[in-house]
């Protein structure tokens, strides 16, 4: 249970970090506010059931994961929004791309975000909830609805199309 | 070496700790005796670290003020709002009408009456006889939503090149339209559109033009839309057609619908029913109707001889002629001159009965019914209408339709499930846009009739807007169903939401006094909130 005022404080706190994890699972700004708007507003009505003994930004990132897959999840109606699990595990098998640590210093900064943000959505997703939120490869394929090893796959998969993406764009 | 290099996705997962305990250690194992894969292990760490760190770097977004779900006294302060908006609204949209010239007044789809009469006749149309020939304009409008389709697939697959697939979509759908036409005469000019008399057409013949006017033979149906429409010859099948002016003076074989300013039938001869609407609705002296005449207008003349029944609805209406059966007429007056003859009873529904006047020589044979309606007054029908059962078959039947479209609407665009106005602000901007495009959408479509890309792209705008209007406060329905709805366990089936929220709708736009206002602000809202998501959605695939 939360008081109005404990939840304005929650809010004032949290906002940007929600917004931040809409903005990457969504990919555009606008409507990652909406969406961010929408998770506290659904957090707002269920806030009786926030147990206060939990860290409020746990309770909030889960609902705005939870919101994101599902927008996703709708704006995009086929069944395998994910792809099959062998197809990637085998994808992820062949590439051997180099690993690119030097471009991801602070100067390409914009750069990069903007290649996650035009990442496929089935890499996005899963690549944005393990290293945004900090999840583990079954947390993100219990939110994704796949298997772990698909999940692992997935976001083998994702550092790769990055690494590509980022490797083609002039320096 | 013992061991084999690890696959990529061994190493992906060893960087993300996320490896059983067995296989990192014997990936370990195989680190210490090789130097490649230790060196790829530490920049992939590195690439981890940093790839973390530049994700977790927060937006430089303002944070705005919480939106607070509305609670009872806000609600009741934004009823009082909305009241006295639309009270402010009202007296501008009275002045921006006056500023409209009045030869296009008729155009003004809330021109008072007009629009209603179109949907009573349209509805009568349906419930008599419109099946064969809502057949073929569902098939026509079908063709016309499969061309868009395929524009629309034209389009996709020309993604990069926007230009050249917004100009290929519009080559294509002017060049499929010749060819659905062969199933009708198609005639549309600038200026006068005639079919001279003597000429005969053994086809449907679709006129458009500023004048379009009928002297020769129709073997089939008619529709012409113009600003004045004149048959002097004779259609054998239906004639449909909307114009400022209706002139009808020939023989017609099967109904009329007519709507327009003036909708007026003189020595002519129509085989089964008619239906007029418009401000004027005369059947004038020398006329036979074979079956029904149904007319709503400002006022409603009936000179003419009727085989079956009158309904008639309008501010006066005037009876001269002879009516075989019943009339039933309902306005502020109801009036009959000699040397009216009604052959069965007389219902008269005014608002006073001091409104109902028979002239000497006029002749009623059966009884002469005459109801006060508090309604036909300036004050709304409110007191009346929710008394009876009717009301709520409509109402039922109303909510029942628009479910069962909203969920073909919301199944196919799947995104308009969760489309959402974030804000007040958001909101009025939305229905602004909404406003916009209820305004623009007709005058283009119009428009486009009378230049060269013509009058294919001009129909599909106007089916574009009617189904924006009504699919309208379906999308504002479902956005009501989710508000009310929500928990962070997600929100339950989307016909659930819309369900909910169609109830709700549909009890507001029916409020005494505000429902009027309350349909036409949502009416807007949801329009715009059209409009954001085709806008969202073409950026996406453009």
């Amino acid at each position: 249970m939360t008081s109005e005022a404990a939840f304005a404080d929650h809010y004032r706190q949290h906002y940007r970090r929600v917004l931040g994890l809409c903005r990457q699972l969504l990919g555009r700004l606008q409507p990652a506010e909406d969406a961010a708007q929408e998770v506290f507003l659904r957090a707002y009505r269920a806030r009786a059931s926030y147990d206060p003994a939990r860290p409020f930004e746990g309770w909030i990132l889960t609902i705005a994961s939870n919101y994101c897959v599902d927008v996703v999840r709708r704006r995009r109606k086929e069944a395998s929004l994910f792809g099959s699990e062998s197809d990637e595990r085998i994808a992820a098998e062949a590439d051997d791309s180099d690993v690119l640590a030097d471009v991801l210093s602070e100067e390409r900064a914009t750069e990069v975000k903007a290649a996650i943000a035009a990442l496929p959505e089935r890499y996005r997703l899963p690549l944005v909830l393990a290293y945004y939120r900090d999840a583990s490869y079954d947390e993100v394929a219990a939110a994704l609805g796949i298997t772990r090893t698909h999940a692992g796959a997935l976001i083998c998969r994702a550092k790769q199309a990055l690494r590509g993406a980022l490797k083609k764009e002039p320096a | 070496m013992t061991t084999p290099c690890p696959t990529p996705l061994v190493r992906s997962a060893y960087v993300d700790d996320e490896l059983a305990p067995a296989d990192a250690a014997a990936l370990e194992t195989h680190l210490d005796s090789c130097a490649a894969c230790r060196a790829r292990i530490a920049a992939l760490r590195t690439e981890r670290i940093a790839l973390r760190a530049l994700l977790a770097a927060e937006e430089p977004a303002a944070t705005p003020e919480f939106q607070r779900p509305l609670g009872p006294a806000s609600l009741a302060l934004a009823g009082f709002g909305a009241v006295a908006v639309g009270a402010f609204a009202s007296s501008v949209w009275g002045e921006l009408a006056s500023a409209v010239p009045s030869g296009l007044r008729w155009l003004n789809p809330f021109d008072s009456g007009s629009l209603v009469n179109l949907f009573v006749s349209a509805l009568l149309f349906i419930h008599n006889e419109g099946i064969a020939m809502l057949t073929s304009i569902v098939q026509f409008s079908a063709a016309a939503v499969l061309v868009a389709l395929l524009a629309y697939v034209c389009a996709a697959i020309l993604k990069p090149r926007a230009g050249t697939a917004v100009l290929l979509s519009v080559l294509l759908v002017v060049a499929a339209f010749p060819g659905l036409s062969h199933a009708l005469e198609l005639r549309k000019t600038e200026g006068v559109t005639t079919i001279a008399a003597g000429e005969t057409i053994n086809d449907t013949v679709l006129a458009v033009g500023d004048t379009v006017s009928i002297d020769g033979d129709v073997n089939g149906d008619l529709l012409a839309f113009a600003r004045l429409v004149t048959v002097r010859g004779s259609v054998s099948g239906d004639v449909i057609t909307a114009a400022e002016t209706v002139e009808i003076q020939g023989k017609v074989g099967g109904s009329v619908f007519g709507a327009g300013r003036a909708v007026t039938l003189t020595q002519s001869r129509v085989g089964r029913n008619f239906y007029g609407a418009g401000s004027d609705v005369r059947i004038g002296t020398g006329t036979e109707i074979v079956g029904n005449a149904a007319a709503a207008g400002q006022t409603v003349n009936v000179d003419g001889k009727v085989g079956v029944d009158v309904f008639g609805a309008g501010r006066d209406f005037t009876l001269r002629g002879e009516v075989a059966r019943n009339v039933v007429a309902a306005g502020q007056s109801v009036t009959l001159l000699a040397p009216a003859t009604v052959g069965g009873d007389l219902t008269a529904r005014v608002g006073d009965l001091d409104r109902v006047q028979i002239a000497p020589g006029a002749t009623v044979r059966g009884n002469v019914d005459k109801q006060v309606v508090e309604g036909m007054r300036k004050q709304a029908a409110a007191g009346s209408k929710y008394l009876t059962a009717s009301f709520y078959v409509w109402q039922l039947v109303r909510l029942v339709a628009a479910f069962l479209s909203g969920l073909v609407l919301l199944w196919l665009f799947t995104g308009l499930q969760t489309a959402s106005v974030r804000d007040t602000g958001d909101g009025v901007k939305t229905g602004l846009f909404g406003l916009i495009t209820l305004i623009a959408l007709p005058v283009f479509a119009l428009i486009a009739c009378f230049t060269v890309v013509g009058l294919p792209l001009g129909l599909i705008g106007a089916v574009v807007w009617l189904l924006g209007l009504y699919f309208a406060k379906i999308v504002v329905a479902q956005l009501i169903g989710r508000r009310l709805f929500l928990s962070p366990q997600g929100v339950p089936h989307y016909a659930a939401t819309l369900l909910a929220g169609l109830v709700i709708v549909i009890v507001a736009i029916n409020l005494p006094w505000i429902g009027w206002l309350v349909s036409f602000l949502l009416t807007l809202l949801g329009l715009g909130m059209l409009v954001n998501y085709v806008s969202e959605r073409s950026g996406r695939t453009l």
